[in-house]
């Protein structure tokens, strides 16, 4: 599954559906909204560019480490401290490769999927932005 | 002609979620983000440099595709295209 959502997301579902007879390791990355002082943090996506970047890199990270399975759910809207982010679940027949495939999926969100950040404070707001170099 | 632009992030603060403008044919895309950033006090200072290229880290898309900040200045629009710009990603 592949998806962009203002809904909270049902991890143990998430995980129950990942869960197949050819699949030996499951490895979850659950991104969370951390407290460093902000009262709220707000996501925004280029929907219809993010949810095409999702599924090629989907596809990479199936191809490139042979994954079994796939899940990659991302929020936006405005979400609290301790709200869940992003959640990516890869199934494999070999944890090497769940683990590899994990890193490699959330590392090209980060690098590439238009969404943005917006951390909300008492005193005001700012944009998170990726690396300009 | 006429073509959309949109903006995200703090450039959609800035400039509105879209922008529909009606532009000379034969108009590149520079052009289209010159005439968008005409509309706003400092809209210019945001997004081009002083050599009135655009700032290298901004991202473009046209038509859903993405396109270098090189080809801005050659791609010439037609009506209806749909140009997207943005800052550096943060999601994840």
């Amino acid at each position: 599954m592949i998806s962009i959502t203002k809904d909270d997301i049902d991890i143990e579902a998430m995980i129950e559906r990942a869960k197949k007879p050819n699949i030996g390791a499951i490895v979850i990355f659950l991104g969370t909204v951390r407290d460093n002082g902000i009262a709220s943090l707000e996501l925004e996506a280029f929907e219809e560019v993010a949810l095409r970047d999702l599924q090629t890199i989907n596809d990479s990270a199936v191809h490139l480490y042979h994954l079994q399975s796939v899940d990659i759910i991302h929020r936006t809207g405005k979400l609290s401290v301790g709200d869940s982010i992003l959640l990516i679940i890869c199934g494999a027949k070999h944890r090497q490769e769940a683990f590899a495939g994990c890193e490699f999926i959330l590392e090209k969100i980060k690098e590439h999927v238009p969404i943005w950040k917006k951390e909300i404070r008492t005193d005001g707001h700012r944009w998170i932005e990726g690396d300009h170099t | 002609m006429r073509v959309k632009v949109r903006t995200f992030a703090r450039l959609r603060e800035l400039f509105g979620k879209e922008s529909f403008l009606n532009i000379p044919e034969g108009s590149t895309i520079t052009k289209a983000i010159e005439v968008m950033c005409s509309t706003v006090d400092e809209g210019r200072k945001e997004i081009f440099n002083d050599d009135g290229s655009l700032k290298s880290y901004f991202i473009l898309i046209m038509n859903g595709q993405r396109i270098s900040l090189q080809d801005a200045n050659s791609i010439l629009l037609r009506d209806g295209d749909d140009i997207a710009l943005f800052p550096p990603v943060s999601g994840g």
